[in-house]
């Protein structure tokens, strides 16, 4: 009997034990670890004393937590920005589709205080399900803040294009409300949009082998003859393994520079042909950019897995000299710390820039500002906006700015003649080893906090103290300069078309691209036409011909319209 | 006992009341049952609540209950859906090979391991077969993918030093299904064999000892005795396996997918995946997983009737 009781209690202290355990694993422990000290003294405006708040920040890129400070609260710059406005950011990332968050944060109302996502327009994409949260209640709607922080207040006007910011940022179905705050803009002048230098880059040992010049590869023929010799040349990447003549980085980003005999650069979804306007889904070249990469593909010069890499699969790809060509940015900061150490030769060099069939050189489109960016919201749930506002209008402030990109006065820079320079010594360290950079704080910042400025125009580096990299950068850019169209996109004037709701509603679940790069690989060119022709018809069957003539009549009624 | 039609007053409250003192006498035993009743109620039972979106227009700040209805749009929406077909024929396809290649394997295993006489060597194919489940999918595509990759792949290196080309054949269709099966049962057949070996040790060995009095050989003992002691264990496990015939498995597949092999690949929980997550289509991609939730709830009472009627086993 005593012994039965014996077991019932140590039964019942196990199961309490197991309880107790399971519980304890699905409760956070609520409270936030001391961020450490705060400036209690008054704020420059002298009126209120700011209380420690520790907030929580998105950045919903995918990848985006590569800018990340390791020591998150005490790197020198979160520290100065602590003193400064009180606020402690606990830094989140994502490394899945930037999308998926989005809707994930939004359908289970867990929408962190802070969030940076990309905001590229309000039709598609994370700027649509950004738009129906907004109009949702779950942003913080802005407008009463706006005034009582001018350095928001500029991000929200500076540096985008006129239609973006009636159409897409102060969407008429916002009501006059605001809740974006755009970042990474340019900061009203042509000089400050920054070039992506989006190219092809091929493998200088390669060409230098083959005896081919860089710039005289420039249409989609003599790429094509290029990775011919490539793939004949027997060139190995450093580990001794042959190369692939062509690829990209992760999903596929991006086979379209391969494709860029048949760009047009516009600014809209629109194109004119022979003196119709046309979707751009209807155009007729995409059956020669389908059976062009057919061709790359199955003829072994074009990385079969380039549509499924991981980041980190395209990474070691690239790191390795293993791609012989690749389509995208320059991507220079893995570059600079891995290959170009290791095997200086193997520098990368732009192919062309390459010509469309009208002639025009690749380049990148821009209106005078920027439509879509990165942009910044607020939780509507968030308990103390005005911390957070705090936040953002400091580092967005002359100070703010100096902090964000060279840190610590003294420690990290020096100011001559206005001017900030890095200490040679922090600079040597900076240059060596990049990581030290974001260690200390000063990469997170900026892509995701600040907007309408650009540090190369606010603070030139001096020709000599240009790194090799910057340099380099700069001779892309200088060859694929930026083309500015000052219109009106004609997209714009579709959705005053009265079908257009029932034809974004026959559209939702097509997905043009990826049916697109399902044709690369089917079984015969004939099937992959017909993939191409099928989805061109969905197109169709929801109207894109009738709002195409739409659009062309709108368009006609004014001038400031652009395709 | 209580001779049919004799009613007794009080007898079955005296029964109920028999079974909850037998609950109470093993109450701590029934404890244990606690945090897997919670977990149930919490994670599975409580959310469960969300499947009438299918039936709303879901809306962030109206939440689930306040969201307007409906009604069957988005089921409708989903029948007229340009790729029901696909979806519907690849999932039916995957689960059909799974259930047609994957099914029977543990089995035939536990019967392999059940002929191994020498117990240390038994143990350790046990052992060796269990692990591969306890490797997540995102470990076994890797592996696969390193192992097949057209650049840096075994396979296609040794193909290189034979002079031959690489095969890409992750991005094969027609090899799709195959390495779908392959590596499910090999990650799945050593877990999936236990339960027939417990099933196998159940079977009294008075039977084999008699068959073998008369003369009965290794087959006639399997296919006389062995099968049929196993065949309630085998009829639960297939009814199980055929109400998930819808579940195709989305790991395995949305890990091992890519534009190359999406003709064959995209199965219902892919598309709802993209559906409800990528393209924020919530209330949509809830209708299609409900359908498939239906279909599965249809196909479990009915394959529940029939295996009751046809064999006596069945779950209820």
């Amino acid at each position: 009997m005593r012994k039965n009781r014996r077991r019932g209690v140590f039964g019942m202290t196990l199961i309490a034990l197991l309880l107790l355990v399971t519980m304890t694993a699905c409760m956070g422990s609520g409270k936030e670890e001391n961020a450490g000290t705060v400036d209690t003294d008054p704020n420059e405006s002298g009126t209120e004393e700011m209380k420690p708040v520790t907030l929580t920040f998105l950045s919903a890129w995918n990848g985006g937590g590569a800018s990340f400070p390791q020591d998150q609260k005490n790197n020198p710059v979160a520290q100065k920005i602590r003193e400064k406005t009180g606020v402690t950011l606990n830094l989140e990332s994502i490394t899945t589709s930037e999308v998926e968050k989005l809707n994930t944060i939004f359908a289970s109302g867990t929408v962190p205080d802070i969030v940076n996502a990309p905001f590229w327009s309000t039709t598609g994409g994370e700027g649509q399900v950004i738009k129906k949260a907004a109009m949702e209640g779950q942003l913080l709607d802005l407008t009463p803040y706006l005034d009582k922080y001018p350095n928001i207040k500029r991000l929200v006007t500076t540096g985008i294009a006129k239609d973006f910011a009636e159409f897409d940022l102060n969407s008429p179905e916002f009501e006059g409300k605001a809740y974006l705050i755009p970042t990474e803009t340019p900061d009203g002048t042509p000089e400050s949009i920054h070039n992506w230098n989006y190219g092809l880059f091929a493998r200088g040992d390669i060409l230098k082998a083959l005896n081919v010049k860089a710039e005289d590869i420039d249409t989609q023929e003599e790429l094509y003859d290029l990775l011919v010799k490539i793939k004949n040349g027997g060139f190995k990447d450093i580990g001794g393994k042959p190369v692939i003549p062509a690829g990209t980085m992760w999903n596929g980003w991006d086979y379209g520079q391969f494709l860029a005999g048949w760009t047009d650069y516009t600014i809209s979804d629109f194109r004119e042909v022979d003196g119709k306007l046309i979707h751009w889904t209807q155009s007729k070249d995409h059956e020669a950019r389908l059976l062009y990469m057919r061709k790359l593909l199955t003829e072994g010069l074009f990385d079969l897995e380039a549509f499924n890499n991981t980041s980190t699969t395209a990474n070691e790809k690239l790191t390795t000299g293993k791609l012989a060509v690749f389509g995208a940015q320059p991507m220079l900061a893995d570059l600079q710390k891995t290959l170009y150490k290791t095997n200086p030769e193997m520098q990368y060099e732009l192919l062309g820039p390459m010509k469309n069939k009208s002639g025009d050189i690749r380049t990148q489109v821009e209106k005078p500002g920027r439509s879509g960016f990165p942009a910044l919201f607020l939780s509507a749930d968030i308990k103390d906006p005005d911390a957070a506002l705090r936040y953002i209008d400091y580092v967005n402030s002359e100070e703010g700015r100096l902090l964000a990109y060279f840190g610590i006065e003294g420690t990290h820079y020096t100011m001559e003649n206005g001017l900030p320079q890095w200490n040679p010594d922090v600079k040597k360290q900076f240059d060596e080893n990049p990581d030290l950079k974001r260690d200390a704080g000063l990469n997170y910042l900026p892509g995701r906090f600040i907007g309408a400025f650009s540090s190369e125009v606010t603070w030139p580096t001096p020709e000599d103290q240009k790194t090799e990299w910057q340099k380099l950068e700069e001779s892309f850019s200088a060859k694929m300069p930026i083309k500015i169209i000052d219109k009106v996109s004609a997209s714009y004037l579709a959705r005053d078309w009265p079908q257009y709701q029932g034809f974004r509603d026959k559209t939702s679940s097509l997905n043009f691209d990826e049916e697109f790069k399902k044709a690369f690989f089917a079984a015969s060119d004939e099937e992959a036409l017909n993939i191409l022709h099928s989805v061109q018809e969905k197109f169709r069957a929801a109207g894109v011909e009738e709002m195409s003539e739409f659009v062309a009549q709108k368009a006609a009624e004014r001038d400031d319209v652009g395709f | 006992m209580v001779p049919k039609g004799v009613v007794i007053p009080g007898f079955e409250q005296l029964k109920k009341n028999r079974k909850l003192n037998k609950i109470w006498n093993f109450r701590h035993i029934y404890l244990f049952l606690l945090p897997a009743i919670i977990w149930f109620l919490v994670f599975a039972y409580y959310p469960m609540y969300g499947i009438i979106i299918a039936f709303k227009d879901f809306k962030f700040n109206l939440g689930i209950l306040g969201s307007p209805w409906e009604g069957f749009k988005y089921f409708e929406q989903f029948l007229n859906d340009s790729s029901f077909y696909d979806v519907l024929r690849n999932t039916l396809s995957i689960s059909a090979l799974k259930l047609i290649f994957g099914f029977p394997a543990p089995l035939i295993l536990a019967l392999m391991l059940n002929a191994v006489m020498h117990k240390k060597m038994k143990r350790v194919f046990q052992t060796i077969s269990y692990l591969p489940h306890f490797v997540s999918w995102v470990v076994v595509v890797t592996l696969l993918q390193k192992i097949l990759s057209p650049n840096v792949g075994l396979i296609n290196d040794i193909r290189y030093q034979m002079g031959l080309d690489p095969i890409f054949f992750m991005g094969k269709p027609e090899l799709f299904y195959p390495l779908v099966i392959i590596s499910d049962i090999w990650k799945g057949i050593g877990w999936g064999s236990i339960i027939y070996l417990a099933a196998l040790t159940n079977i009294d060995p008075h039977l084999y000892e008699a068959a073998e009095i008369d003369g009965a050989g290794r087959w006639s003992k399997l296919f006389k005795i062995t099968l049929p002691c196993l065949i309630p264990t085998i009829g639960i496990l297939l009814i199980f396996s055929l109400s998930g015939i819808l579940n195709a498995g989305f790991d395995q597949i949305w890990l091992m997918q890519s534009p190359a092999t999406l003709s064959v690949s995209e199965i219902l929980d892919t598309y709802v995946l993209k559906t409800g997550l990528q393209q924020g289509q919530l209330a949509y991609s809830t209708a299609i997983g409900l359908f498939k939730s239906a279909i599965s709830l249809l196909l479990i009472v009915a394959v529940n009737h029939i295996s009751k009627r046809v064999s006596d086993v069945s779950l209820w």
